[in-house]
């Protein structure tokens, strides 16, 4: 195949070798060297995809699979959230994951016997806790200090789709 | 094991109705090895999910029976179609694209793309939903439309759940509750699975229409380019629907441009079938259908220009169901249509300061696309002369469009643009690499048969 190329090289103008060239040298092989450095996107993305990067969001959403798997669609489950930084962003985000890891069930918050429907509910409950009142998107700083204060733990217990909770 | 077997069969599923509807609107045209099972999945893909909206909207949900009985039935009518217009066909034999299918060539290309296909089904199937918007938008929307027809759905009415877009369109939230209902559940993990073949079409959709354009060796490393530009790997396996629309807008370009060239009817409706698939796969797209019928229009000689009102109106006609759905779903803020009055644009011009330095410097970001951007005004300098061409100034006005569609956008957001532009200019970015990529080919095919004047022999070897 290499020598067929060469070959073909060589028959071709001069402009044709240097169309290939410049596609070559400027589309495909930076490309290739950028994806290979080490600050490159797959890398980074490779090493947060470990099972021994706490803080990995993707973890998080396995923990929260495995941990929905194993409850079924009854029992309590424990789910732990640990993080270092107050951030509005990782609050949103679990508060996403919620609404999209729990659809269409029905939950209940322990151990508060309230009826929650979705992960916006569990924001709210988890705002009521704190001194400050919920104040969505203002009150996300607030929630944001429960999850350092209380290291993040939730209990939820799950009731069936449009049942009583 | 299972959830492997159950989305090759739903793939299949997708290959086998896009390659009827290939077949009833192409006849028998040859392709580029590979070309052809990637435009029937890229079709496919539009017109399976299209059909399971339908049906969801007659109380229908995606389900093992339903996807495969749509399949069948779509796929025979076509397929009857075919039949029945035989014979008819502007493109027999005698008028194939290429006289030989590279398979070869094709080969090379597919072991080429074989380490970015691997890392993208790994980022796809190797683990969970992990981007925000794939989450918090269209992994919902998958499970929504999944467990209940959209007519009975009370998502679409919970404003509490606005975060997620309830009036996006829902063309990869149908894609992906396909898979699920194949495997009879919803699976975090098999519902990316479509997205390798959506990376594979890409490639090879690409690759097959700059076979039509330039030589063959050229059009493979043009499409390996792309298919290896940072952004393209980054996106691909993702789970949000900029990837798939990519594809769809490849589509809808190659086919016009190739329409605009040879003049083939064919290609001008499965140009409009790309188009409206578009529109129902993101809000951008209904723009950019809009940008390529304008386009269209501006850049077609006297006699066709008649033509770009009727690519408008199929567009418009074919989307009719997605538009009607979407006048019974609450109003949110980020309406940008209803955002494009002077009363928005004019005091926020102020915002070109930041959203203009922010898209030219896009474009030197290597890290996201490489050097593909250098490589389009490299080429249009070398084959400044296809400016003379109709079908080069159609692409050139689809590109303009589409970057000034995205500018005038961020310029009414209701959002903080800068902040906006952070998390979505690379994406927006993407929609509009199909067509630079056409584009270098177009310039750097100019600048090959000039001045010689004779074409390159590569076309038919």
């Amino acid at each position: 195949m290499v020598d067929s190329l060469y070959a073909l090289l060589q028959r071709r103008q001069p402009r044709f070798t240097l169309v290939l060239m410049l596609i070559l040298g400027l589309g495909f092989v930076p490309s290739i060297i950028l994806q290979a450095r080490k600050d490159s996107w797959i890398r980074e993305f490779i090493l947060e995809s470990r099972q021994d990067n706490p803080s990995s969001r993707i973890w998080l959403i396995k923990d929260l699979l495995s941990l929905l798997g194993q409850s079924g669609t009854s029992g309590d489950i424990g789910l732990i959230y640990q993080t270092n930084r107050t951030n509005i962003n990782d609050v949103e985000f679990v508060y996403y994951t919620l609404n999209y890891l729990l659809y269409p069930r029905r939950v209940l918050i322990g151990p508060s016997t309230t009826a929650i429907r979705d992960g916006w509910d569990i924001l709210n409950m988890v705002a009521l806790h704190h001194e400050h009142p919920p104040e969505w998107p203002t009150s996300v700083r607030s929630v944001g200090i429960f999850f350092q204060e209380a290291n993040g733990r939730w209990g939820i217990e799950f009731g069936e789709r449009g049942g009583s909770s | 094991m299972m959830g492997l077997v159950l989305s090759a069969v739903y793939a299949a599923s997708i290959v086998c109705v896009g390659a009827a509807a290939l077949k009833a609107l192409a006849g028998n045209r040859r392709y580029v090895a590979g070309g052809q099972t990637a435009t029937a999945f890229a079709l496919g893909c539009g017109i399976l999910s299209t059909a399971l909206f339908w049906m969801s909207l007659a109380g229908i949900r995606p389900t093992r029976v339903s996807i495969l009985s749509v399949t069948i039935l779509m796929s025979l009518c076509f397929y009857g179609v075919y039949r029945r217009m035989n014979g008819q066909k502007e493109d027999g034999p005698a008028s194939t694209i290429v006289s030989a299918g590279f398979p070869r060539i094709s080969g090379l290309l597919f072991i080429v793309v074989l380490s970015g296909l691997a890392f993208v089904t790994y980022a796809s199937v190797g683990v969970p939903l992990h981007e925000w918007d794939a989450i918090a938008i269209w992994g919902l929307k998958a499970k929504v439309v999944y467990h209940e027809p959209i007519r009975e759905a009370a998502y679409f009415r919970d404003l509490t759940k606005s975060y997620s877009h309830l009036d996006y369109p829902l063309g990869p939230s149908f894609l992906t509750a396909g898979v699920y209902g194949m495997l009879g559940g919803v699976n975090d993990i098999w519902g990316k699975s479509i997205l390798s073949c959506v990376y594979l079409a890409f490639v090879f959709l690409m690759f097959n229409c700059l076979c039509e354009k330039m030589d063959r060796w050229l059009a493979f490393a043009l499409s390996t380019a792309a298919a290896f530009t940072p952004a393209v790997i980054r996106w691909a396996g993702a789970g949000t629907a900029d990837f798939v629309l990519m594809m769809y807008i490849a589509g809808a370009v190659g086919f016009l441009y190739r329409w605009l060239e040879k003049g083939q009817r064919a290609d001008f409706v499965i140009a409009i079938l790309f188009s409206s698939f578009c529109v129902f796969t993101k809000h951008e797209g209904l723009p950019i259908s809009l940008a390529l019928g304008i386009s269209l229009g501006l850049a077609s000689p006297r006699g066709k220009r008649h033509w770009a009102v009727l690519y408008l109106i199929s567009v418009l006609a074919v989307s009719l169901p997605w538009f009607g759905f979407l006048q019974t779903l609450p109003q949110t803020q980020e309406n940008y249509w209803m955002r494009m009055t002077a009363g928005h644009i004019i005091p926020n011009l102020d915002r070109l300061k930041v959203i203009l330095p922010a898209f030219m410097a896009e474009t030197v970001q290597f890290k996201n696309w490489g050097g593909i951007w250098i490589l389009l005004a490299v080429s249009a300098v070398l084959g400044r002369r296809a400016f003379q061409e109709s079908s080069t100034r159609f692409l050139w006005f689809t590109w303009v469009h589409q970057i000034c569609i995205y500018i005038l956008a961020y310029v009414v957001t209701p959002h903080n643009a800068k902040d906006l532009i952070d998390v979505s200019l690379t994406r927006l970015y993407l929609h509009v690499l199909p067509v630079s990529i056409f584009l270098v080919a177009a310039h750097f095919q100019e600048f090959l048969i000039f001045p010689s004047c004779v074409k390159s022999d590569s076309l038919m070897s």
